[in-house]
C-alpha cells in the first residue's frame, strides 16, 4: 500500500524511540487514562458534520455550522442547531473518537460542504469558536495550504495552547505545507499501519509527531454504514480519543503536559 | 505600442496553448493498459483513471474499461463530488461495499453512464506534492480481500502517476519550445528560450534556461564547448559525491 505522505516516519524499522524522561516512577496507562471514558470532556470535530444517529456515534451534544455567505457580515454565517453530515468524513472522525473515549461530549462543528471543500476563513472562524466555547479537545482532520492564513492559524494555535485547548491535526495526505497541521503547538498526526487503536506512536523527529492506525481500516460513514479507508484524516481522531481520556482523568492538564503523558504511553517508548 | 506578432509566432503561441495535443498517444495507451491490467489483477468488472483539471476544479475521466467504458471516458465531474471526487479532494483511498446505499454518491452519474455499480474502490493517483487524479475499480468479484485490492490499486495508481508525469513533461517541454520557436522568427533562439523559460514555472524554467545556455555555447565555437563540457562534467561529479555523503 502506498502510505499517505508523512506516514513513512512510522514504518517499522524507521521509527526511533519516543522522547523519554527516565522517571523514577513511570507513567502508567491506568494513571494517565483514569477510567478511560473521557467523561465530561468537550471534544469538537471540525469537519463535514457528525451523524448522531450512527451507531458508532450514538449522540452529539452540540452543533454549529459555519458557512460562506456573501450577504452576511464578514461573509460568514453561523447556524446553530442539529445538522447532517454532508459527506461521511465527520461521522468517521466522531465515531473513532467515541470508540476510544465513549463518554466524551461531542460537538459537531461543520465547515465542509457537499464537495468536501471549504474556505480557510470559515475554518479559522470555526476554530476560534471552539477556543471561545471552551472545547477541551478539537479534532482537525482538515488543514489549509493557503499561505495567507499562516499567521491567522498560528495565532489561533497559540491562543488554544494558552487556554489549554488540545488541537489534534491531521497532516495533509500529500507532502505539502498545510496549516495548522505542521505547527509545533498542535498534535500533528499521520497514519501508521496496524489495526489496534491502543497502539499509538510518537516520532522523535517531527513534524509528523504522532502516528495512529489509519491504513486500510474500517471507519463509520453515512447512513449507519462503514467504508474501508486510508488517510491521515482517520489517524487524528485516534490521537484525539487518547488525548480526551487523558484530559478526562486530569482536568486542566496543559497541551505540553498531555504530550509528555502520551509519549510515555507510546508503543515506541524507550 | 507593441508590434503585431508575425503569423508564425501567433501560430506557435496558439499551438503552445494547445500543447496537450503534443502528448503522444502512447501515454493514453499506457493508461489504458494500466486500467485493463488493474481490472484483471484485482478481479473487477471495470476500472477507470481520471485526472484533476486544476483550471476547472473538475475530475476528467481519460480512460476506462468495463461495461460503460465509452460513456465514462470524457466524463467530467466537479472535484469533491462522488467517490472519485472525494478521493481527489482528500487524497485518501477508500473502498465502499455498497455505493447504492447513499444517493449522494453520484447516483446521477450511474444513471448517465447506464451502469450502477455495487462496490467501488478508489485510490489517489499522486506525486509526493500533489494529487494528479484517481484510479477507480468497480464491482470486485471477491477473489481478493479489500486490503489486497487496495494495495494492488495503489500500485497501479503509482504507474498511472508516472504515465501522467511523462505526458505532462512532454506537453510542458513542447509548449516552451513552440513559444521559443515562434519568438525566434523575430530574433535570436537563445534569447527566445530564455524568455519562454522566464514565463514557465519551476523546474521547467531551470531546464529551459540550461537549454538556452547550451544553444549559446553551440554558436560560440569548439574551444568554448570543450571548456563548458569539462566544467559541467566536474560539477556533476562534485554534486553526485556531495549528495551521496548526505
Amino acid at each position: 500500500m502506498t502510505l499517505p505522505a508523512w506516514s513513512d516516519a512510522f514504518r517499522e524499522g524507521r521509527l526511533g524511540p519516543a522522547p523519554g524522561l527516565d522517571l523514577e516512577v513511570p507513567i502508567t496507562a491506568a494513571w494517565a487514562y483514569g477510567d478511560g471514558t473521557g467523561r465530561g470532556v468537550r471534544v469538537a470535530v471540525i469537519d463535514s458534520g457528525v451523524d448522531a444517529s450512527h451507531p458508532a456515534v450514538r449522540h452529539v451534544e452540540g452543533y454549529v455550522a459555519f458557512e460562506h455567505d456573501p450577504g452576511a457580515d464578514r461573509e460568514l454565517r453561523r447556524v446553530e442547531g442539529p445538522h447532517d453530515d454532508l459527506y461521511g468524513h465527520g461521522t468517521a472522525c466522531g465515531g473513532i473518537i467515541r470508540s476510544l473515549a465513549p463518554e466524551v461530549e461531542l460537538f459537531s462543528v461543520r465547515v465542509l460542504g457537499q464537495r468536501l471543500t471549504g474556505k480557510a476563513y470559515v475554518f479559522a472562524a470555526a476554530l476560534e469558536w471552539c477556543i471561545d466555547n471552551r472545547m477541551d479537545v478539537v479534532n482537525l482532520s482538515l488543514s489549509t495550504s493557503n499561505e495567507d492564513y499562516f499567521d491567522v492559524f498560528h495565532d489561533l494555535c497559540d491562543r488554544a495552547s494558552f487556554h489549554r485547548v488540545m488541537l489534534v491535526s491531521a497532516l495533509a495526505n500529500e507532502r505539502k505545507a498545510s496549516y495548522p497541521s505542521q505547527f509545533a503547538g498542535v498534535f500533528s498526526v499521520a497514519a501508521s499501519e496496524g489495526a489496534d487503536r491502543e497502539l499509538i506512536t510518537c516520532n522523535p523527529t517531527p513534524p509528523a509527531e504522532w502516528g495512529a492506525p489509519a491504513v486500510e481500516i474500517e471507519v463509520p460513514w453515512l447512513d449507519g454504514g462503514s467504508i474501508v479507508a486510508t488517510g491521515n484524516s482517520f489517524a487524528a481522531p485516534v490521537i484525539a480519543g487518547h488525548v480526551a481520556r487523558v484530559v478526562g482523568a486530569h482536568p486542566g492538564i496543559t497541551p505540553f503536559q498531555a504530550k509528555t503523558v502520551l509519549a510515555a504511553l507510546a508503543a515506541n517508548r524507550p | 505600442m507593441s508590434a503585431t506578432p508575425s503569423p508564425l509566432r501567433a501560430l506557435a503561441d496558439v499551438a503552445a496553448d494547445l500543447a496537450r495535443v503534443l502528448v503522444p498517444d502512447a501515454v493514453t495507451g499506457l493508461l489504458q493498459r494500466i486500467a485493463a491490467t488493474a481490472q484483471v489483477a484485482i478481479g473487477a468488472t471495470a476500472c477507470s483513471v481520471a485526472v484533476v483539471d486544476e483550471d476547472t476544479d473538475e475530475l476528467a475521466y481519460v480512460t476506462a474499461t468495463g461495461p460503460a467504458a465509452d460513456q465514462v471516458v470524457g466524463m467530467r465531474l466537479p472535484l469533491g463530488r462522488g467517490i472519485g471526487g472525494y478521493v481527489a479532494a482528500s487524497g485518501e483511498a477508500i473502498a465502499v461495499d455498497d455505493v447504492r446505499r447513499d444517493a449522494r454518491w453520484a447516483a446521477d452519474v450511474a444513471e448517465r453512464i447506464g451502469y450502477q455499480p455495487t462496490s467501488m474502490l478508489a485510490v489517489p493517483v499522486a506525486r509526493t506534492d500533489r494529487i494528479l487524479g484517481v484510479l477507480s475499480v468497480l464491482d470486485r468479484d471477491g477473489t481478493r480481500s479489500t486490503a489486497d485490492a487496495l494495495d494492488l490499486a495503489a500500485a497501479f495508481a503509482g504507474q498511472a502517476a508516472d504515465a501522467l508525469a511523462i505526458g505532462d513533461a512532454i506537453r510542458d517541454m513542447g509548449r516552451v519550445l513552440l513559444r521559443a520557436a515562434g519568438e525566434a522568427t523575430d530574433g535570436d533562439l537563445a534569447a527566445a528560450l530564455r524568455r519562454a523559460a522566464a514565463r514557465s514555472g519551476a523546474p521547467d524554467a531551470e531546464l529551459t534556461a540550461l537549454a538556452a545556455h547550451l544553444a549559446t555555447l553551440r554558436r560560440l565555437g569548439a574551444a568554448e564547448r570543450a571548456a563548458a563540457t569539462a566544467l559541467l562534467g566536474d560539477l556533476v561529479t562534485y554534486a553526485q559525491q556531495r549528495r551521496s555523503r548526505r
